[in-house]
């Protein structure tokens, strides 16, 4: 009786550990989560000074998904000096990445050079890096401890970059949903080790099947502004036309 | 409904001859209204409120000015759009400076002061575009000849507001003026052209030709009616006119501005590369218009070249900078302000601070060849959404018989608000 008890403990710890998953592979669920084949949004943008005063942006936001990359298309709708503004994203599943900005006043789509990653997105606390999925293999990726957020288990993955110019910060701290792989919470640091960016979600919940952020907001915690995104509508998986996310689509506005 | 309210004042930094403006103010209101259906049509109207004025000088003035925005019917299907009406339509890939950007009608009444997108206005075009799967042509037409916007006297960024004066001031028995040709709208004076847009490996690049009216920013003047002068010094008539004053013989008093065409060939690339934006265009003319220095015009087979690189660094700072290199085929000395192979740098810095809503820019051009330049630093504040204040300077100086030369007395401080609504 004792050895079969024996058995079965060892046996257990085994699978437990053979089941156990890597830092990378939680990266690549992280990265590959279920998120529809298509959605489209509408969200409001805030941004909240260090004295509380607000300035709200108003956005719609296009995501597709076919064998060979992910399409995100935003569109600016408000307010006036910045409507019409686009951005055209296409994330290859190779890892490679082509971005594109129309800009109403210019009338041009320009393609956006990897430069412009981390810069600010429209006078937001997101810069165009926190808008991008990252790739796993550019990065290192630990697991440190696992634990809950409020009631919810969560994985705690540190990540960073293999070459300098993939990031522009040091590392970053995510908090990752053990069921749906979604991270709630990341501390991004910068190259000096300084806690610098805090994103947190809010409000997350399953819309026909996919979890879902609905509420977040991404803290500058060096100079005391945030910036709070709201979904305020979603739909998954209406059958988005391939057409929509092309730099004729950009141009239309 | 969609509008925009843009006002600029400007005030000169020295006053150094007797004729020069000291102040400008320009008021400029566009509305807008989108009309968008279920089906493949849609509809733009736009009205353009302008009012310029020049104060200082006796001979100051005021202009002003209602015109169409854009104001357009358009139809997209899956594949073919077709658009007719008054346009913006941009080609080419470079940014500020551009030598396929032809299909825009430019202000130059303040001559390069304002920028680019600033400058273009709407014009008139049918255009066709057919989206291929990999790749896209594009035709335009129009019966409107088109040339730039000009004044010929009474400001100081006029094309011949100080010769005029300089001859006033010694009175010198001619009051110029100028006969201007206008061409009415008829498929004899119709501008049209095609183009073809694709992308190969992350280079998205273009090839175009375009058959215009001449684009540049001088006039062809036919029978200048001052003969033996010859202009070695434009910004100071006077010491030519004293030079070869034996020489002059007045004919009349009317110089004949006619609107030659030009057909444009050119070809434009943009990519990225370790995180810089390149871009560049090369443009082949079959007769650009050149001023001799006799003040009478004349077509030259002209081929430019501009190559430019973006980058924006970690801390925020903006860098962009272009190189354009020019050469006039068959040129000769006779040619006034253009040297056979000209050359000039642009370069535009830009950092923002407070989340952006505070820039501090600055555009600078130099003339390798000719060693002129013009800078144009410059703040701006968007103190609420959609409110912007901006002020700055345009320093403009350049060597005896450049171009630059002749507004080298125009420098000036510049203060604006703009709003959208």
């Amino acid at each position: 009786m004792k050895v079969k008890w024996l058995v079965f403990w060892v046996l257990l710890v085994v699978s437990s550990q053979a089941l156990a998953l890597t830092p990378e592979e939680i990266a690549w669920k992280v990265y590959h989560r279920p998120q529809g084949r298509d959605s489209q949004a509408e969200s409001l943008m805030i941004l909240i000074n260090k004295k509380g005063k607000q300035k709200t942006r108003q956005l719609k936001i296009f995501t597709r998904e076919d064998e060979k990359a992910r399409y995100t298309l935003i569109r600016f709708l408000s307010p006036k000096d910045i409507a019409g503004t686009g951005f055209l994203s296409i994330a290859y599943h190779n890892g490679k990445e082509e971005q594109f900005l129309y800009l109403p006043a210019l009338k041009r789509v320009r393609r956006i050079s990897g430069s412009f990653r981390f810069h600010r997105f429209v006078n937001s606390d997101f810069i165009y890096e926190d808008l991008e999925r990252h790739y796993p293999p550019k990065y290192h990726h630990q697991l440190l401890r696992e634990e809950k957020i409020g009631t919810t288990p969560c994985y705690v993955l540190k990540s960073w970059p293999k070459k300098k110019k993939d990031s522009i910060y040091g590392y970053w701290v995510q908090w990752i949903t053990k069921d749906g792989f979604l991270p709630v919470r990341v501390d991004y640091y910068d190259r000096k080790g300084r806690l610098w960016k805090r994103f947190e979600a809010e409000d997350w919940q399953k819309i026909q099947g996919y979890w879902t952020i609905l509420t977040s907001s991404m803290k500058d915690l060096k100079k005391g502004h945030q910036t709070v995104l709201k979904i305020e509508k979603i739909i998954y998986d209406q059958g988005l036309k391939a057409k929509l996310f092309t730099r004729r689509s950009l141009e239309h506005w | 409904m969609a509008g925009r309210f843009l006002t600029r004042g400007t005030l000169d930094l020295t006053h150094d001859r007797p004729f020069e403006d000291q102040t400008s103010d320009r008021e400029n209101l566009r509305l807008e209204a989108r009309l968008e259906t279920e089906g493949p049509w849609e509809a733009k109207a736009g009205l353009w409120l302008d009012r310029l004025s020049f104060y200082g000088n006796h001979n100051g003035r005021e202009e002003t000015r209602l015109e169409w925005w854009e104001t357009y019917l358009r139809f997209r299907g899956e594949k073919v759009e077709i658009t007719l009406g008054n346009q913006l339509i941009r080609w080419g890939k470079a940014d500020e400076i551009t030598v396929l950007d032809n299909l825009t009608w430019q202000d130059l009444r303040e001559l390069f002061t304002w920028r680019l997108e600033e400058r273009q206005k709407p014009w008139p075009w049918l255009r066709v575009q057919y989206f291929a799967e990999t790749f896209t042509v594009e035709g335009v037409f129009t019966l409107w000849p088109m040339w730039p916007k000009r004044d010929d006297f009474d400001s100081d960024w006029a094309v011949f507001d100080h010769l005029k004066k300089t001859l006033e001031a010694i009175n010198f028995p001619l009051s110029l003026r100028l006969d201007k040709q206008d061409l009415s709208p008829s498929l004899r004076n119709a501008e049209f052209g095609v183009r073809v847009t694709s992308s190969f490996k992350q280079v998205d690049w273009e090839l175009s030709f375009l058959h215009a009216h001449d684009r540049s920013f001088y006039y062809f003047l036919r029978h200048f009616p001052i003969k033996g002068l010859e202009l070695d010094h434009p910004a100071e008539p006077l010491k030519d006119l004293l030079r070869s004053i034996g020489q002059i013989k007045i004919v009349g008093t009317t110089a004949q501005v006619r609107r030659p065409q030009d057909n444009i060939l050119g070809l434009a690339f943009e990519t990225v590369w370790r995180g810089w934006g390149l871009r560049g265009e090369v443009a082949y003319h079959t007769g650009r218009v050149f001023l001799k220095k006799d003040l009478e015009g004349v077509q030259k087979p002209y081929l430019r070249l501009v190559l430019g690189a973006d980058y924006r660094f970690e801390n925020g700072l903006y860098l962009n900078f272009q190189f354009l290199t020019q050469h006039i085929l068959g040129w000769s000395e006779e040619i006034l302000f253009d040297p056979e192979y000209d050359s000039y740098l642009f370069l535009r810095l830009s950092k923002s601070f407070w989340q952006d809503f505070l820039e501090i820019r600055l555009d600078g051009t130099y003339g390798i060849t000719t060693r002129a330049y013009y800078l144009n630093p410059e703040i701006a504040y968007k103190f609420r959404d959609n409110w912007e204040i901006f002020g700055g300077f345009h320093l403009i100086d350049g060597p005896q018989g450049t171009f630059f030369d002749v507004y080298d007395n125009n420098d000036q401080v510049y203060l604006g608000l703009k709003v959208n609504f």
